[in-house]
């Protein structure tokens, strides 16, 4: 489990991360999420041992990052990973294996054939997508108890992305192993992490917070007869969003004891309550908290 | 971690690059055949350690080179973040590193010398028993400037955060040292210290604090004999330099690898107290360097002028100051904030000028109350004309040769501090400029302790005859004619030399004695003043069988005694040029022109007899030009006269000079 606690980095004036607290549960994957600059670099080089924070502690096991005794358990897979000049596939796996023990080579060519990557090639040849499934074979076979990539998806057209995504799951499926992948695309996430966690002004919310928090929001979709005035509908209900479609309403509503009743003096011809996404949870609690939710949803 | 991950494990690593170990390997294997085959063929002048220039600059560049090429991930962000999310220590690799530049400098270079050890000891039966101590040596001194150079690479990779940073700074700390004394603080004492020669102090700084004036004195660069080389003595202060140089750089390398942050890669500096240093040295040293160059465009060292200085080195303290700033700041960071560092270094790059202008006094002022040895030089006494035309009031190897020659411990020295007082007094009372001198003296006083203090003197007509009272001391006259120190030449060979032609005097061995010590007599027995009378009239030149070694005994007019030797074993020390047979003189004077202009040079032959007896009257042969000063001669115009040899019917031509 990674603990991370009140962790505080500033690059000169600029805080980068701003006393976030966040527990990372094993066997988890999590979405990090957040606009360009939000920090979710700056979090996993911290949790990578890349960088020291400045203020706080993240602790990985039990045991601090800083005493270099779990690095051996994370592997971190930057945006753009350093390959050394000419190595092949082949050659970086011999080099991930003396330093990470249980580096199941075998695993890393099957996968590697399966995808079509010729282990013998040079990198520097392969494409950006090619690079990227390549490192996070090495990422996934690297054995590592946590494995922390960044915009792993970034850039991807969609059949890769899938291609990756599939990567994670059937490792998932295999072994039991935390990962968290930052990204600034929440549709990146969404559909592979069990949970999301959105960096917001340094600090942090999750997704499992969120729903906690919007458990009184409500999505109801109804219809309404010709003669309703829709304006009173609005103001009869405490509304977080509201969406028309000739007489197909969408609703997004706090919930109070009178809300079912107001709603139902309108008579509406049909009205059901409907499960609410995840974007939907984000957008009713980000847009009351100064955060442009749409910079991560496009 | 695992047992994978040893030092040895990482020093693996380190070598993936293989561009240290290419480079390493490739040139000293490269230099190798090369001083093989220079020293098969010569080992008199190929020197294959100290002494040896190539070999001092590879190991200073590859110094550099390798710092930069092992240390380079220090300067990229994806490298780095590459190397510290492995589960390695962040010391681990650094210092896997550092141990990779050493081991592929070492190894090879050991090697080399070895190989070429050996090969000489096998070739050369006179370097056999110096095979040992000048391989150690060698050894030694490249070794460290090798790890002065690595280090400074590693600091300056350490501490700064992108590469045109890394370079400059460590151009910056090679050059420092050398340009601010070079170029500052020599500059302003030429300018304000009237009896300023050089600065013992100053050179000794120099050779210390700058990286390359220590590693040329520890790998005896400008050593050309090899006696001289094989017998180097590593001179222990510069040994002890290089020590802290190498140990000082190593501590603070240490101490920054493990303080840097990783984020601030690409920014110039990583830390701020490095910078600020920077800047704050950066800025003096071009301040204080662009007043002394104001101070050598007046030449004039008035308070006004003085103060005209300080004023551009200020401003140009000020603005290099705004430029760096201008350069490494960050964004939104405004310009000019550190209103105290500005006016900081103007301040210090200010007051340098002003600072030697005051201290004039008390430089030009000095005079010891005792000395343990006096070296005197007066430009031009005792000098040729190409040694004359080679001064110029500066430090060069003319004086340096004549204060070497001339250092007096006994009588000499006495008369030479009475001497000197008197200059030095007259300097002071700026007595000198009133009266016009006539040339420059040159004293270096040698305290207790060994300590050198050099200054210059102008000299007046007055006060050159004054000299007399040095010039006819016993010990002067025995260090400025070197043959009256010359013992038991009955062996030797003796040649009289009047300038146009050479004959061997066929001498028993008791009247070579006899000759020599006239000889002597007639020295110690000469006055100055009749020096201004005469130029010499032949040179003795007694050849020693048992080393090789030729002494020319200079004779005049009136050496009467070695005259009448002479003269009675059928020599004519007066013949002169004149009294041969001049076919023709030669005439050229040569005046400056304008650049890219053709000529300048007008020669004039004159052949005919009554043209020729009217020059040859003037001629003194160009090796009787003994005495610049007081027996000055005609230098517009040079002369060569062809002279017939009626024994052989042949011709010579003598060069000369004019009367």
């Amino acid at each position: 489990m990674i603990c991370v606690k009140e962790l505080v980095k500033n690059f000169d004036d600029v805080c980068a991360v701003n006393n976030i607290t966040l527990n990372i549960p094993e066997g988890e994957m999590l979405g990090l999420l957040g606009t360009n600059g939000a920090g979710k670099t700056t979090l996993l080089r911290m949790i990578a041992g890349v960088l020291e924070a400045d203020d706080g502690s993240i602790v990985v096991d039990g045991a601090n990052i800083t005493s270099g005794d779990v690095s051996e358990e994370i592997f971190y897979l930057p945006d753009d990973p350093y390959f050394f000049p000419n190595a092949s596939m082949e050659e970086m796996i011999l080099f991930y294996k003396k330093y990470y023990p249980r580096m199941d080579a075998e695993a890393a060519a099957y996968m590697a054939g399966k995808l079509n990557l010729e282990t013998k090639r040079p990198l520097r040849t392969f494409s950006k997508g090619m690079k990227r499934q390549a490192f996070l074979i090495l990422a996934l076979c690297a054995g590592t108890k946590y494995l922390l990539c960044d915009e792993v998806f970034d850039g991807l057209d969609p059949i890769v992305t899938e291609v990756m995504k599939n990567l994670f799951r059937q490792e998932m499926k295999e072994r039991k192993f935390t990962v968290v992948v930052a990204s600034h695309k929440l549709r990146e996430l969404e559909d592979i992490c069990h949970s999301i966690a959105i960096l917001h002004k340094g600090g942090v919310l999750t997704s499992k917070d969120m729903r906690h928090q919007a458990g009184n929001i409500c999505k109801y979709q109804c219809v309404f007869s010709e003669q309703t005035d829709l304006e009173e509908v609005k103001k009869a209900v405490d509304l977080i969003r509201f969406h028309a479609d000739g007489y197909f309403v969408t609703l997004i509503v706090r919930m109070q004891p009178e809300t079912m009743a107001r709603l139902n003096s309108f008579s509406p011809v049909f009205m059901k309550e409907v499960p609410m996404t995840l974007e939907e949870i984000f957008i009713a609690e980000m847009e009351g908290k100064e955060y442009d939710i749409r910079k991560v949803l496009r | 971690m695992t047992s994978v991950k040893c030092f040895g494990s990482w020093l693996k690593e380190a070598g993936r690059g293989h561009l240290t170990a290419l480079f390493g390997w490739t040139t000293f294997f490269i230099y190798t055949v090369l001083l093989v085959m220079r020293l098969s063929l010569d080992t008199s002048y190929t020197f294959f350690g100290i002494g040896n220039t190539v070999l001092l600059w590879l190991s200073m560049g590859l110094g550099v080179l390798f710092s930069f090429l092992e240390f380079f991930y220090l300067l990229q962000q994806k490298k780095q973040d590459f190397y510290y999310s492995l589960p390695v220590k962040k010391g681990m690799i650094f210092w896997s590193r550092y141990t990779h530049g050493v081991i592929h400098f070492f190894l090879p270079f050991l090697l080399m010398i070895s190989v070429c050890g050996i090969w000489q000891a096998m070739v050369d039966p006179e370097f056999a028993p110096f095979v040992g101590s000048y391989t150690a040596k060698s050894i030694l001194a490249f070794g460290f400037a090798f790890l002065i150079f690595y280090h400074i690479g590693i600091l300056c990779v350490s501490v700064c955060g992108n590469f045109i940073c890394a370079v400059s700074l460590c151009v910056s700390i090679i050059a420092y040292s050398s340009l601010f004394i070079e170029n500052v603080i020599k500059v302003f004492a030429k300018h304000y210290f009237v009896t300023y020669y050089k600065i013992e102090l100053l050179e000794k700084l120099n050779n210390i604090l700058s990286p390359f004036g220590l590693a040329k004195r520890l790998a005896g660069l400008g050593i050309y004999e090899k006696r001289i080389a094989l017998q180097y003595p590593l001179p222990a202060p510069y040994i002890i330099a290089a020590v802290v140089w190498a140990a000082v750089l190593f501590v603070l390398f240490s101490a920054a690898q493990k303080k840097r942050k990783p984020e601030y890669v690409g920014t110039p500096f990583m830390f701020r107290n490095v910078q600020r240093l920077t800047e704050i040295l950066l800025s003096v040293l071009a301040g204080a360097w662009f007043a002394a160059f104001a101070a050598e465009l007046t030449k004039t060292d008035s308070l006004l002028f003085g103060f005209v200085e300080a004023l551009c080195g200020a401003a140009a303290a000020f603005f290099v100051q705004y430029l760096i700033e201008l350069a490494v700041k960050k964004q939104g960071v405004s310009l000019l904030r550190r209103k105290g560092q500005f006016a900081a270094v103007s301040i210090a790059a200010a007051c340098i000028g002003p600072a030697m202008m005051f201290g004039a006094r008390f430089y030009d002022g000095y005079f010891p109350k005792e000395a343990e040895a006096v070296s005197v030089v007066i430009e031009g006494v005792g000098m040729s004309r190409d040694e004359y035309e080679m001064l110029d009031g500066q430090e060069n190897t003319v004086t340096e040769k004549y204060l070497y020659r001339f250092r007096m411990t006994g009588e000499g020295k006495k008369m030479t501090l009475q001497w000197a007082k008197d200059l030095a007094v007259a300097v002071n009372g700026r007595d000198a400029e009133e009266q016009k001198s006539v040339t420059k003296a040159t004293v270096c006083y040698e305290t207790e302790g060994g300590s050198r203090h050099y200054r210059t003197y102008p000299v007046t007509e007055e006060s050159l005859r004054k000299f007399s009272s040095v010039y006819e001391t016993k010990e002067y006259k025995t260090l400025a004619y070197e043959g009256v120190s010359l013992e038991e030449v009955g062996q030797d060979k003796f040649s009289w030399k009047d300038g146009v032609f050479s004959q061997t005097m066929k001498i028993e061995a008791e009247e070579k004695e006899e000759l020599l010590k006239r000889y002597k007599e007639d020295v110690f027995r000469f006055q100055m003043e009749q020096l201004t009378k005469a130029c010499p009239c032949g040179i003795l030149e007694i050849s020693s069988p048992a080393d090789g070694e030729e002494t020319e005994l200079i004779v005049y007019p009136f050496f009467e005694k070695t005259c009448d030797f002479l003269e009675s074993r059928g020599i004519d020390p007066e013949k002169q040029i004149k009294d041969y047979p001049v076919e023709s003189v030669e005439i050229k004077k040569t005046s400056a022109v304008l650049p890219n202009v053709s000529g300048g040079s007008y020669v004039h032959f004159y052949e005919e007899p009554e043209e020729v007896d009217q020059w040859k009257e003037k001629l003194i042969p160009k090796a009787f030009d003994v005495q610049q000063i007081l027996y000055p001669t005609d230098h517009t115009q040079n002369a060569e006269a062809v002279v017939t040899d009626e024994e052989t019917a042949s011709y010579v031509r003598v060069k000369c000079i004019l009367k």
